[in-house]
């Protein structure tokens, strides 16, 4: 059971991790990182594993592509799974890139009653596949499509119906959209199904020009922790944790960051009770 | 638009800056459509010029951060990434470096990545026990000649044709900076990762000539005919002892002259 606050598993901290033993009560691994053959990577990862119980957070799954389904990468996923034992698996509602090629990065979707039909076609042969209930991501976007038929926030409560699947809520990724599109961030955060929420994704962003951008090279920004006392309002305590992934402080920093949200919840538990 | 429509229109804008794409986006006096989908597209080609930064570090340094870059990019462009993994993009790169830089740099450039791409390969290929060498003294000495060996699948073997290990050491600051880049004769090499460790070494032409046999399925009876059983039996003493050979098997191929091993 995955429950409390965690960390994004990165290589720069292996050893910090082995050494000091912090006290994080879950970690995510970016599965990517570890379908390899051997090595490194695997290495750190059973003996890390035998530390923390862990999640599973991929960003290859391309669920949003019309290209088919990769079922060799589902395959290693899967035999991934089975070393990692993950407390869930997710990936990103987006699409990676069509015709063979691969942009590497998180393509948004139109929010067409299309698009919808194709994404919870899709999860439910993922699921079907990996035997057990995926967890898909909201992406910072910065930009939109005109055939655009409704909200996201309303495509995502449809789907999660739709395709039986859970959701792993990125405050930071809400916020980012909501400035680049001049939305409510809140009014996503208040029409989002809670009973499908499994995990929370905090992390910090940057300015280009106008626009905010996903860089998670920065801590996390006062705005963004004022949406995820909001989002605790509603949803109660959530499995979070801060993801870095660029200007990667030592780990005893992200430590110390991830107690501001164990200080949030308890704020929220308190107010609640 | 349909969604496969949508997706391969800005798919080739990305990649290829094609228009068509702009008619179907969202735009604002303050972000404009060409200022949003400029955000996807220079940050694709960011994206892969940066790994290929940390999978080609010497490279990188031996070129240059500003001409790495300005040339690196150009690579990208030519090559839209198959590649589930970025890193596994830039197996080409070698190959390209080598027919868009000039003269003698561009030989040593491309083996430098060749031999950059081998150190990243062996560093996460699979796993195996190397053979310890109380395994080998255990075999019935008349099994000898026929023994054939598995090699570890971290192992990776190149040929260089310039002083690219210079630049390779003056990379990791073992060494100092290369006056110039130097074509040599052919020089064999062996990459090869023991636990977490990755090791590599140059080897002669007549230890290139027995492994590249043995990796074949040479018996050892037959890389005592090549060498000499003695020779042969040093070899095998030195791979033994690398952790290069993961299990050796007695065989059905025998060498015609083979005696068992001295060591």
């Amino acid at each position: 059971m995955i429950r409390g606050f965690g960390l994004g598993l990165r290589p720069q901290h292996y050893s910090a991790m082995l050494d000091s033993r912090p006290p994080l009560d879950w970690l995510e691994i970016i599965s990517e990182n570890y379908l390899v053959p051997g090595g490194k990577p695997l290495y750190y990862l059973d003996r890390i594993r035998e530390l923390y119980p862990m999640v599973m957070h991929g960003v290859s799954l391309s669920i949003g592509s019309t290209a088919p389904l990769d079922f060799e990468y589902l395959a290693a996923l899967k035999a991934l799974s089975r070393r990692v034992r993950p407390g869930w698996i997710s990936d990103h509602l987006c699409w990676t890139g069509v015709g063979g090629l691969n942009l590497h990065d998180l393509m948004p979707l139109p929010y067409t009653a299309e698009a919808l039909r194709h994404v919870a076609s899709r999860i439910s042969q993922v699921q079907d596949f990996l035997q057990q209930r995926i967890v898909i991501e909201n992406v910072s976007s910065y930009l939109s499509y005109r055939s655009t038929e409704m909200t996201e926030w309303q495509f995502i409560a449809a789907l999660t119906a739709a395709a039986d699947c859970d959701l792993l809520l990125d405050v930071n990724n809400i916020y980012v959209s909501s400035i680049n599109h001049g939305f409510d961030a809140r009014e996503f955060l208040d029409a989002i199904p809670a009973s499908r929420v499994r995990q929370i994704h905090l992390a910090g962003h940057s300015r280009q020009g106008e626009l905010l951008i996903d860089t998670h090279d920065a801590a996390v920004p006062p705005a963004v922790w004022e949406l995820y006392r909001h989002a605790l309002q509603r949803l109660g305590a959530v499995p979070t944790m801060i993801e870095r992934d660029a200007d990667i402080p030592e780990l005893s920093e992200l430590v110390t960051e991830l107690q501001l949200a164990r200080d949030a919840t308890a704020v929220g538990a308190a107010r609640a009770a | 638009m349909k969604l496969a429509q949508l997706q391969q229109a800005l798919q080739a804008h990305v990649l290829r800056g094609e228009a068509g794409i702009e008619s179907e986006i969202v735009g604002d006096a303050r972000s404009p459509v060409p200022v949003r989908l400029g955000i996807y597209t220079s940050a694709y080609g960011a994206r892969l010029v940066e790994v290929l930064g940390e999978s080609f570090p010497a490279v990188r340094m031996a070129l240059g951060a500003k001409f790495f870059e300005r040339s690196i990019s150009d690579f990208v462009r030519q090559h839209p990434s198959r590649f589930r993994s970025a890193r596994a993009y830039g197996e080409e790169l070698s190959t390209w470096l080598a027919a868009h830089l000039d003269g003698t740099r561009a030989r040593g450039v491309a083996d430098l990545a060749r031999f950059e791409w081998a150190v990243a390969d062996a560093f996460d290929a699979a796993d195996a026990v190397a053979l310890a060498p109380s395994e080998l003294a255990g075999i019935d000495p008349a099994g000898w000649p026929r023994l054939q060996f598995t090699f570890s699948p971290t192992l990776r073997r190149l040929n260089l044709t310039s002083n690219a290990l210079a630049w390779w050491k003056f990379a990791g600051a073992a060494q100092a900076r290369p006056s110039r880049w130097r074509l040599t004769c052919t020089q064999h090499w062996l990459v090869w990762r023991r636990d977490l460790a990755v090791f590599y070494r140059r080897l002669s032409q007549a230890e290139t000539q027995a492994l590249d046999a043995a990796r074949a399925g040479s018996c050892f009876g037959e890389l005592c005919e090549q060498l000499s059983a003695a020779q042969a039996a040093r070899l095998l003493h030195d791979w033994v002892t690398a952790g290069v050979i993961i299990a050796a098997t007695v065989g059905a191929r025998a060498g015609t002259t083979a005696r068992p091993a001295a060591r």
